[in-house]
């Protein structure tokens, strides 16, 4: 609660278990974290819920775009989206991310890469925890490698390669 | 690049599985009714009785709208029976005292609504489990109404307090009216308020929830006060029918409740359910005990009838939950 007040997101690894619900469906999903913003006394006003919704539909691409559509049926990518989404709702400055292509398509992949990339492009800082060096080398700025819960180094982009945070990590 | 989401988005949305449950128990209620009508000859259907049928249908939706409440957040009240009892006991000493009936009524909701709000207390804070700890009730519970009564049934004289039990407005049994309102408050609570999405959601997904910024704890002792506010209410209603305060009131009635609303479709893992199909299922387990009681069925086997649908109820529950993932 407090993280959310002070513009802070995180987005985690294990999204069945931890950030999504799959009793709900996307717009309920997507909500959740900032449903004052859409109740009156107490009552859910569903036109701005589904207005707010259809913006992260778009903008993040999920399919399909019923923001009605159940989250258990949807594939890994497209769940991964709306968790994405649920952690944008609530506006943040700066967004952590835990490992969060796993278990997804190559082409949601991709997605996911694009989306991180126009976030940070909008100014928003993203920490990005990840084990997949092609990933951490294609998206991030600033490279901290990190080893048994200790900083061990870091990187510029320019600077690091595969096989430099490959060496600092052991 | 192969999205495994069907594309259903530009026609309708797949099937629901909680409509199609509801629509599944819907036909057989009808089935059912009609079996139980061939079989008695005509007595099921009888007016005199299907109004008996309502009657005894609004207590069990009375308690259910509350234990929809609980369950959706993936809870459970065994207690309810009891405290059927308790309240009817406490109701009945209260007019003794000489307080006017309805502020008897008003009172007794709120000593269920203070016992609920101690049990879900404890629940929610010292993180117990909802079935040992309403279990352990069941027996408190029935205990204090046994004692408190010495065991008899304590009588209540008061014309005007019968309505509630007996009365009509218009062609409409009073407890059908009550369960009626209840059951239109707890339906719009649960879809279009804050509280009541948020209750979904804490059954759905308990961590999810709790890192959405939503009070967990108030949300879970919240729902068992409402349940002690709706059982109180029903208590008296069942006191009113009984013309007293009953101490062996209630003896099974859990049984009836949560089979109502499981058959109804509620998860009992939580995140899932409906008033509507508390509604339905409360029909189904009414027009089951009854059917059965005309038809001069011992209730030895009505036990083993209501168990067996109990166990159907969860499997299908079981089955739905597979379909959820």
């Amino acid at each position: 609660m407090d993280a959310i007040e002070n513009g802070i997101a995180m987005t985690s690894e294990d999204r069945k278990n931890k950030s999504l619900f799959l009793n709900f469906n996307i717009r309920e999903n997507v909500t959740i974290s900032f449903l004052k913003r859409m109740t009156k006394s107490g009552y859910i006003n569903s036109r701005k819920e589904r207005s707010f919704v259809s913006r992260f539909l778009d903008s993040l691409n999920i399919r399909p775009k019923d923001p009605e559509f159940p989250t258990f049926t949807m594939s890994g990518g497209n769940q991964q989206k709306v968790v994405i989404a649920k952690s944008l709702s609530t506006e943040p400055e700066i967004l952590i991310m835990d490992e969060p292509t796993r278990g997804i398509d190559v082409g949601a992949k991709e997605e996911v890469y694009n989306i991180i990339r126009a976030l940070a492009g909008a100014g928003k800082s993203i920490v990005l925890v990840s084990s997949e060096l092609p990933e951490i080398l294609s998206l991030c700025d600033r490279i901290i490698v990190m080893n048994k819960g200790s900083v061990v180094g870091e990187l510029s982009n320019e600077e690091a390669t595969e096989e430099r945070i490959m060496a600092l990590s052991v | 690049m192969q999205e495994a989401a069907p594309k259903t988005a530009s026609r309708r949305r797949i099937a629901n599985p909680q409509i199609m449950q509801l629509l599944g128990v819907l036909v057989a209620l009808i089935v059912l009714g009609i079996v139980f009508s061939v079989a008695s000859k005509g007595r099921f259907s009888h007016p005199e009785n299907l109004l008996t049928v309502a009657r005894q249908v609004s207590i069990t939706v009375i308690v259910g709208i509350g234990i929809t409440f609980i369950m959706i957040t993936g809870n459970i009240d065994l207690a309810v029976g009891s405290y059927l009892a308790l309240s009817g006991i406490f109701l009945a000493n209260m007019i003794l005292l000489g307080v006017p009936w309805w502020l008897a009524v008003v009172m007794t909701m709120a000593a269920l609504g203070l016992l609920q709000l101690l049990v879900g207390t404890v629940i929610a804070k010292q993180r117990l489990s909802s079935l040992i700890v309403t279990l352990a009730m069941l027996s408190i519970a029935r205990g204090i109404a046994l004692s408190w009564s010495g065991g008899k049934p304590v009588y209540i004289e008061n014309d005007s307090f019968m309505q509630i039990g007996n009365g009509y407005l218009g062609p409409i049994p009073v407890p059908v009216i009550i369960a009626g309102c209840a059951l239109i408050i707890g339906q719009f609570v649960l879809r279009k308020t804050r509280f009541g999405r948020y209750a979904y959601a804490v059954g759905g997904n308990e961590e999810a929830a709790r890192s959405s910024g939503i009070n967990t704890d108030r949300i879970k002792i919240s729902v068992f006060v409402i349940s002690g506010f709706l059982t109180g209410l029903a208590g008296c209603v069942m006191a009113g029918r009984l013309f007293s305060g009953s101490p062996v009131a209630g003896q099974g009635f859990e049984l009836d409740v949560i089979a109502s609303v499981v058959i109804g479709g509620t998860s009992m893992n939580g995140g899932l359910g409906s008033m509507i199909g508390t509604l339905i299922g409360a029909f189904m387990v009414g027009a089951i005990n009854n059917g059965l009681t005309i038809l001069g069925v011992e209730y030895y086997y009505q036990l083993m009838a209501k168990g067996m649908i109990i166990f159907l109820a969860i499997l299908i529950d079981r089955w739905t939950k597979n379909v959820r993932g």
